[in-house]
């Protein structure tokens, strides 16, 4: 179940909504547990059975790491089974494709390929696992006595499918304790909806123009730069905006979740995109990578080494297929460059020119993100940067039917936007009212969008 | 919680949040009670389907998964004021700059939508073929042609975007059915006429001989088809002045228009050519057999070009006694040819219709048992390109 559907926001959340307040404290969790696996079942019914096993396993890791504190060795091997354990798990669900699949074309062998589904927001849960044991290990939290609330932790729907990724730590003392209040309520709303608002209005609309130009092909500069641009705000506004619904709703059960996005394009360096950038993700591995590897503090050429691994893991754990690798290849490419020597120019040059280095590093990125065959990828960087005719009639019909939403999509992922509606907000009645109102229309709008995605003309119709 | 704490509690809130909270699920709240209590439409005119009926749980459903979309599927199609949605969506998406809706590149195969173009007219966004259905369609229809030895006309047939490019939104990018033309032209031999109506149908002409709403030609588009195909068999087509075009009174809107649901779209109208001179044309479809080849049922109904021959069936016949000159022709098509046949009728004795979607005989007994004389293909350009039938003409 996706938060922008009909069928979440008019059946699956209020019904969650009533019975939570309903039910006493000590059932709360239980209540999130169970619709959290309806939530998860939805979709894909089987796998709710993995994620079950995962958290009954991961339960009982925890729970013999605490009890084999004082002996490091034996808590150490059972924290490092259990890592393997998950991981393997996520490599065979995830990987063993497109495993397979080169080994094959590398050795001309015709080994079969697995044809596993991807069990949804395995990638997120397993990460969450391994914080939650990792973070018993290290003593940073204790280990969750009910496997309920330790279940609830795993599941919980708001952060289930599609992050943030919430480490342990910081959920612990919620799950045993927190007060649901008006304020937390209302607030969450407000952010669900802005959620809703990103996906529905911006990202579903950028994706259209991206879709497009990737399905004509051999785009000219023009065509190209749009596509590249479509999708990199498409990916902010889809992936923020359901980060976005995901803390509201965490909002709306008492909880505070950790924020996923900050104005990343605003970045002045790709160091600091990818501190604005899938916050939450960054954050698990540097805590649980980086640092561990030896982070900075140590020799320059192991600096460089933690650095490539950690972008290149980062880039693989995207997807399973080459170009997420190289993505983040290119990534530590440029955060090595700055790190040794980059920075100390950039800082030299004025901002202006430190953002566009770092936005258009990210544009380019996004190319060889959104494109699954990195020779096409490469074509399209070559026909950004002229190897191409310069216009074609998609190029223009796009930026005429594009521009308006191209130039709002900006506009909103700068800080500019925020900071004139929240002035709005702020400065009396008047501004009150055209502010809620603005907010109710942009809600109906988005609405139509929700429905019109269930019209659907009978394709037999067309005869 | 007592009235006091809440009213504390609320009073903490930013006051603006609190509303469009309250929007939110005052939204939800009206939503559900429309679903649960609203009555229920079982079918849906404008998208020719069938509404989802209220979901049976069972275990085998959960399983599968096909309860839980049958669910999301009845949420959607029940969902309150769903028309006034849609409609406005469209046009907000218009107010936007849009001016190309219902597309969908991530699906295969990839769906174009339709554009609104110029004097009111929804024109099919064509798209270069990224399969090969149109050629295996192209090569299966050649040799079929050439199995039955008999004369065969091979009459592709333009869509209205192609047609009137004029019309279409600045600089919109579209396909050229050319491109097909030209590779169907190529297998021009033998017993084989390619008939080309690119000049005759354009909008150039003068004339509009496409629907605004409807992806079909109109009346007047389909004797200029009936006209350039009788010509190439040495047939003298009967002058429009012989056929008295009645509309039918009710608007029409038709597929592009359901594709983009618009309350400012301009209906059109469909007009029925009654032969003035001719005495009585039977249609035959299986065992039942109609006077006259206009189905008065779909007169009030969405779908009025089904008018012409009741629709797409497997096999049609129709007769006209008056001609006397023992021509039977075959034709295999699609719903185009349907508006042409009442003009053919006036020329041939027997029209055997085909359609080889729906059809799963042997097409090649056919032939022969039906003694035909002469055969053609009539098919829009992007049919082909769309929707295989090679398969359906398999010599066996």
């Amino acid at each position: 179940m996706i938060f922008s559907s009909l069928i979440f926001m008019f059946v699956f959340l209020p019904a969650v909504l009533i019975l939570y307040y309903l039910v006493p404290r000590k059932y709360k969790n239980l209540c999130l547990f169970l619709f959290s696996l309806v939530f998860y079942a939805w979709g894909e019914p089987v796998y709710v059975f993995l994620m079950l096993s995962t958290i009954a396993f991961d339960y009982l890791a925890g729970h013999l790491i605490t009890k084999y504190r004082e002996n490091t060795v034996k808590a150490r091997t059972v924290l490092v089974i259990s890592i393997c354990i998950n991981l393997l798990l996520l490599g065979y669900f995830k990987y063993s494709g497109l495993l397979v699949d080169t080994f094959n074309s590398f050795t001309g062998l015709a080994v079969p390929v697995p044809d596993v589904v991807l069990p949804i927001g395995i990638s997120f849960y397993t990460f969450e696992s391994l914080s939650y044991m990792i973070d018993i290990y290290r003593g940073e939290a204790p280990a969750q006595r009910n496997i309920i609330d330790f279940g609830t932790y795993i599941s919980f729907f708001p952060h289930l499918v599609a992050g943030p990724i919430v480490r342990y730590e910081d959920l612990a003392a919620q799950l045993q304790n927190r007060t649901e209040t008006f304020e937390k309520f209302t607030i969450g709303g407000k952010r669900f909806m802005v959620g809703l608002f990103k996906k529905l209005l911006l990202a579903n609309n950028l994706a259209i123009l991206a879709d497009k130009v990737q399905y004509m092909g051999n785009p000219s500069t023009l065509t190209a730069w749009l596509g590249a641009l479509a999708f990199t705000f498409q990916i902010y506004f889809d992936f923020s905006g359901y980060s976005d619904m995901a803390i509201g709703l965490a909002n709306m059960f008492g909880f505070n979740i950790p924020e996923n996005f900050n104005y990343p394009y605003i970045s002045r360096s790709v160091s600091e995109f990818w501190r604005r950038w899938h916050i939450t993700l960054g954050t698990w591995f540097r805590e649980y990578v980086y640092i561990p590897l030896g982070g900075n503090r140590c020799s320059k050429i192991k600096n460089v080494r933690n650095l490539a691994i950690v972008w290149v893991l980062t880039g693989v754990w995207h997807g399973a297929s080459w170009n997420f690798a190289m993505w983040g290849a290119y990534y530590a490419v440029l955060i090595i460059c700055e790190k040794l020597f980059l920075q100390k120019w950039l800082d030299k040059i004025p901002v202006f020119f430190r953002w566009l280095y770092s936005f258009l590093l990210s544009v380019i990125g996004w190319v060889f993100f959104s494109y699954l065959d990195i020779h096409k990828a490469f074509g399209v960087v070559a026909a950004m940067f002229g190897f191409a005719n310069g216009t074609d009639n998609l190029g223009i019909y796009s930026l005429i039917t594009y521009a308006p939403l191209l130039i709002v999509a900006a506009f909103c992922s700068s800080t500019l936007f925020e900071k004139l509606t929240e002035k709005l907000r702020k400065s009396g009645t008047v501004g009150k009212v055209i502010w809620s109102a603005g907010f109710a229309c942009l809600f109906i709008v988005s609405l139509t969008f929700l429905v019109n995605n269930t019209y659907n003309p009978f394709l037999y119709f067309r005869f | 919680m007592n009235l006091n704490k809440l009213k504390e509690n609320i009073k903490k809130c930013e006051i603006e949040y609190l509303v469009v909270t309250a929007i939110l699920f005052l939204t939800v709240l009206v939503g559900i009670l429309f679903l649960i209590f609203a009555p229920k439409q079982d079918f849906s005119e404008d998208e020719n389907r069938v509404l989802e009926s209220t979901p049976k749980i069972t275990v085998q459903g959960i399983e599968d998964g096909s309860f839980m979309k049958s669910i999301e599927n009845y949420v959607g199609d029940h969902f309150m004021f769903r028309k006034n949605f849609v409609t406005l969506n469209t046009s907000v998406q218009l107010l936007c700059g849009k001016r190309d809706l219902g597309s969908n590149y991530s699906h295969t195969p990839a769906e174009g939508g339709v554009y609104f173009g110029d004097k009111n007219h929804i024109y099919e966004v064509l798209l270069p073929n990224k399969t090969d259905v149109f050629s295996r369609n192209v090569e299966a229809i050649t040799r079929f042609a050439e199995e039955i030895k008999i004369p065969f006309y091979f009459m592709p047939v333009p869509s209205g975007a192609q047609e009137q490019q004029e019309n279409l939104p600045f600089s919109a990018p579209s396909h050229n059915q050319r491109e097909e033309f030209d590779a169907i032209k190529s297998k021009e031999k033998g017993n084989i006429k390619v008939i080309d109506l690119f000049d005759t149908l354009n909008i150039k002409t003068g004339n509009d001989y496409y629907y605004k709403t409807d992806h079909h030609w109109n009346t007047y588009g389909a004797y200029e088809g009936y006209k350039a195909l009788v010509e190439q068999m040495n047939i003298s087509p009967a002058p429009k002045e012989d056929f008295e075009f009645k509309p039918i009174k009710e608007p029409f809107y038709g597929t592009l228009y359901s594709k983009a649901v618009y309350d400012k779209q301009e209906p059109d109208t469909v007009y029925l050519p009654y032969y003035k001179k001719q005495a009585v044309v039977t249609q035959q479809t299986g065992k039942k057999k109609w006077e006259g080849l206009f189905w008065k049922e779909y007169f009030t109904k969405k779908d009025k070009y089904s008018s012409f021959l009741g629709g797409n069936h497997s096999v049609d016949v129709v007769k006209n006694e008056d001609v006397k000159n023992n021509k039977k022709l075959l034709i295999i098509k699609d719903s185009y040819a349907n508006s042409m046949i009442p003009f053919l009728a006036t020329d041939f004795s027997e029209i055997h219709i085909i359609d080889l979607r729906y059809y799963n005989q042997n097409i090649y007994e056919y032939v022969k048992d039906n003694k035909i004389t002469d055969a053609a293909a009539v098919y829009s350009i992007k049919q082909l390109c769309d929707v295989s039938v090679a398969n359906k003409l398999r010599i066996r």
